[in-house]
């Protein structure tokens, strides 16, 4: 009995969801931001395995990899970015990053 | 049976992610951040992405879960400092979270892909057999060669991105300056 | 040929305008006075050659308006009373300027002066000579205009401003009238030229109305307005009050504006008119009524008066009476007659008390002047002969035109025929003595000015002298040798021409021969009494004033028409402009226009950038709410 793909997308619409709502309902922490980015990623990733597997092209798998690369990179210089701002507001909360206001 | 597995790893996906996002702990976030990939590799697994899932594992886990553990660690978080603002953008932020969660729903329900078919027994056209690795080795470093070195660069560019933003120069380090040493007085 | 007296004056104001940089002043003041002497030579020989040929001109300049039925163009029409207009109008700016060359030597901006005078000329000149009422109308404004800039002349005096803003508005009410009048012509006759108005007047079938309890028709109303318009234009009684006030100007501008030209604008209309005039009972009895309102009301208040030149400016509001009461019984002759003797001996005696004020260092008060007959002898005969003349004593020229009205208006059967003659005699003995007392006060009576000032006073330069002389000649013999032209049959047929429907029904002299001589005894009454009373009983006088000190005050302070007018009029529109000013201009305007607009621009800006609050999680949720719009448009309505 083969997973019918349409439970993979209800599955990569939830995380998708949840990683958003942790962008926007997160205050205490940079972190959780980073993460719940590394959730969305995710989510799309699910989708295109699940794809990959209905249609039997390979693409699918190849842009995960891709995939993959990007978001270890962007987690990096957003890490690198909060270290460089932590050291500048000693602070992590979301609400300190207010410096563009105006 | 495969489906009853499925449902338990996609529960433990939603709950994970749903803890990453709620923990006050951000260490704890990171530790269910780390669950939400493992399952997911064995979600790959079911697709028959094996390379994948253990790249996942590899990659994700190994590098980047690891990544944020160790900046939690190295800054001097207060997570003792609770804010009030969580509150007022509560209501609103889940009605809108709800909302997109609802269209996507009916957006994915309304599509017309049945039932996963996979006929890999009939039509075949050689005898040999797939595995994971062999097919995505077949095509990364042929078909889809430029992407590869693009994502090879910006890995480098990320790597000296990250390097440049958190050097700092420190008092008492000796280094070599080397226009003092070429430049006569 | 015949175009130059016209356009002459304009080719001065142009010379003027341009090349008052470029060349000496003194050659271009020449210049233009040799110009106007030349247009007074070139219309002599057109009013020669249409006496004597009996001809008319019509010369077609240019088109200006042309929509429908509303034809106007620039054009020139020449008939004998346009000509007798344009002589008159030439001669005596050309002595002005003459004149002027004299009295405003010291002036800076002498050439302003001339140019302007230039330009006077030439919007009366296009006033007279028009085919059309809006050219009339043209040149009505016009001369308004220079009147404006005239009297101002010396803008630096606030008392100049004023008046010359007063003189100019007073105009414009006046100009109100005549503009609705012209309008009311337009829509009834279809047509704005003089030529079709006046031949196509006897088809005309006015439309009567009724109002309240007697019958007026469109004729009637046409003629009101008019006489309104020539009412402000001429001074008449109600909107007189410029006048006076417009002495702020320098004398010659005063002789050429306000005695000679402008304000025998109005009479001229009336004239002009005199086929509508006609045709109107009730315009006929105002004017005459009006005429004779104003003849008494002027010579009243000239008698308490102490300003030199606005004893002379009331006695030419009354002369103007005289000459509206000739207009209103349609003897049109005999007020143009009174228009051309009255130029010339008013200015005679405007630039004969320029003279005097030039020769007292600009002195006008004439209760500060007195033993200047020995000083100033031609002046001092100038003078008398003037006075002698506005008196209507036989053989000078003021006694033809002035006997001619007065008895005329006996036998006209208007119905305040009898009434405008009573006025009309007692405004001759007042004339007299008014006149005579202002001699009196200059040229005898006690020294009222230092004695030092005395020894140095002398008679001003040629340029002032030989003016005086000239016109002190037309002032004796203009009556005697012109009134052919004005009253004989042989010249009738000249002003049939020039569609000036004169009342040949009246007779010129009252049958019995002494009641004639009734204007001609007072006035040489009102002389021997004015020299009785100032020479032998001056404490009659004094007495007389304190007595009657009440109606003193009345006529020294015009009536109370300034302060009427100040209180009905002016102090109303003065508290409307400011709470128009205030209230919706600044209040309401400008608060809903550019201050909004300004505080709306920073209101929305402080809005636009209290966006941008700097916290990723804003801009993040806006990302999705409108991704979320996105998709739900995309799902549910495509």
């Amino acid at each position: 009995m083969e997973i019918p793909i349409t439970y993979y997308l209800y599955l990569s619409v939830i995380i998708f969801t949840i990683g958003l709502i942790g962008i926007f309902l997160n205050r205490k922490n940079l972190i959780v931001v980073l993460m719940s980015i590394e959730l969305i990623l995710l989510s799309a990733n699910i989708n295109f395995v699940a794809f990959a597997d209905y249609y039997q092209n390979i693409a699918g798998q190849i842009y995960v990899f891709f995939n993959l690369s990007v978001s270890a990179a962007e987690a990096a210089v957003g890490l690198a970015i909060m270290v460089t701002f932590f050291r500048k507001k000693d602070s992590i909360h979301v609400d300190d990053i207010n410096s563009l206001k105006g | 049976m495969t489906i009853f597995l499925f449902f338990i790893v996609s529960i433990i996906i939603i709950t994970s992610s749903l803890l990453v996002i709620l923990s006050k702990n951000p260490i704890h976030s990171v530790l269910f951040l780390i669950l939400v990939f493992f399952n997911t590799a064995i979600l790959f697994l079911f697709s028959g992405a094996e390379f994948l899932a253990m790249i996942l594992l590899i990659v994700y886990i190994g590098a980047v879960a690891v990544l944020f553990l160790f900046v939690i660690m190295m800054l001097d978080i207060n997570t003792a400092k609770l804010r009030q603002s969580f509150l007022n953008y509560l209501p609103i932020g889940l009605f809108v979270g709800f909302v997109i969660l609802l269209e996507l729903l009916y957006v994915v329900s309304q599509s017309k892909l049945n039932f996963l078919s996979k006929n890999i027994t009939e039509n075949k056209i050689t005898n040999e057999i797939f595995e994971n690795t062999k097919i995505i080795g077949n095509v990364l470093y042929t078909d889809y060669f430029l992407l590869f070195q693009l994502s090879g660069i910006i890995l480098l560019v990320a790597m000296i991105g990250a390097i440049l933003l958190t050097l700092r120069k420190r008092e008492g380090a000796k280094k070599q300056n080397i226009y003092k040493q070429i430049l006569k007085k | 040929m015949y175009l130059l007296p016209i356009f002459l004056p304009l080719i001065s104001f142009f010379i003027f305008v341009f090349l008052s940089n470029f060349l000496n002043k003194r050659i271009l003041i020449y210049i233009s006075t040799f110009n106007i002497f030349l247009a007074t030579f070139f219309s002599f020989l057109l009013t020669k050659d249409i006496i004597s040929n009996n001809s008319a001109y019509d010369f077609f300049l240019f088109n200006w308006l042309n929509s429908g039925n509303l034809i106007s163009t620039w054009s020139i029409n020449i008939d004998f009373l346009i000509s007798i207009m344009i002589l008159i109008v030439n001669i005596i700016s050309a002595i002005v300027q003459f004149y002027s060359i004299g009295y405003m030597k010291d002036d800076l901006s002498i050439a302003r002066f001339f140019c302007y005078l230039n330009l006077f000329s030439f919007f009366m000149l296009i006033l007279v000579s028009s085919g059309n009422l809006l050219q009339l109308y043209v040149g009505w404004e016009g001369v308004g205009l220079c009147s404006y800039l005239l009297i101002s002349f010396w803008f630096h005096k606030d008392s100049a401003s004023n008046a010359s803003l007063k003189a100019f508005i007073v105009n414009r009410v006046g100009d109100m009238f005549l503009i609705l009048g012209i309008i009311l012509i337009y829509l009834n006759f279809n047509s704005l030229s003089f030529t079709n108005i006046f031949s196509s007047f006897n088809n005309y079938e006015p439309i009567k109305y009724s109002f309240f309890f007697f019958d007026i028709n469109t004729i009637d109303i046409i003629c009101l307005l008019l006489l309104l318009g020539a009412m402000g234009k001429s001074g008449q009684f109600g909107l007189h009050t410029w006048l006076p006030d417009a002495m702020e100007g320098p004398t010659p501008v005063s002789a050429l504006i306000h005695a000679a030209t402008m304000v025998t604008a109005g009479v001229f209309l009336i004239c002009k008119m005199s086929i509508f005039f006609n045709n109107s009972f009730l315009a006929s009895n105002l004017t005459v009524f009006i005429g004779s309102l104003t003849a008494i009301f002027a010579a009243t208040v000239a008698l308490t008066h102490n300003d030199i030149k606005k004893i002379i400016a009331y006695s030419t509001c009354s002369q103007l009476g005289f000459m509206f009461i000739a207009a209103g019984f349609s003897m049109y002759n005999l007020a143009i007659f009174h228009l051309v003797t009255h130029a010339f001996f008013k200015a005679l005696l405007f630039l004969g008390a320029g003279s005097v004020i030039k020769s007292l260092n600009h002195q006008q008060n004439i209760k500060k002047m007195g033993k200047l007959w020995k000083k100033l002898p031609l002046t001092y005969a100038i003078m008398i002969i003037g006075c002698l003349a506005l008196s209507g004593i036989p053989i000078f020229s003021g006694y033809y035109s002035k006997e001619l009205i007065v008895n005329s208006g006996l036998s006209s059967n208007l119905f305040l025929s009898k009434y405008v003659y009573l006025i009309s005699i007692i405004v001759v003995l007042l004339t007299s003595i008014y006149s005579f007392r202002l001699i009196y006060h200059v040229f005898h009576g006690p020294l009222n000015f230092s004695i030092n000032q005395y020894k140095i006073v002398k008679e001003s330069s040629l340029f002032i002298l030989l003016p005086l002389l000239f016109l002190g000649f037309f002032a004796v013999f203009s009556g005697y040798f012109f009134k052919s032209f004005f009253i004989d049959d042989k010249y009738i047929q000249l002003w049939i021409n020039s569609n000036v429907a004169i009342n040949s029904n009246l007779d010129l002299h009252h049958e019995n021969f002494f009641v004639n001589l009734i204007p001609t005894f007072l006035g040489i009454f009102g002389i021997i009494l004015v020299f009785y009373l100032y020479f032998f009983r001056k404490n009659l006088i004094l007495f007389l004033q304190r007595k009657f000190n009440l109606i003193y005050k009345f006529l020294l302070n015009k009536w109370y028409f300034d302060e009427l007018y100040n209180h009905l009029f002016v102090q109303n529109i003065i508290k409307l402009s400011d709470n128009l000013w205030k209230k919706i201009d600044i209040g309401l305007i400008d608060r809903l226009g550019p201050n909004a607009i300004a505080l709306s621009t920073k209101k929305v800006s402080k809005f636009f950038s209290s966006l941008q609050t700097g916290y990723i999680y804003h801009y993040v949720f806006s990302f999705i709410i409108g991704m979320t719009l996105l998709i739900s448009f995309i799902i549910f309505f495509l």
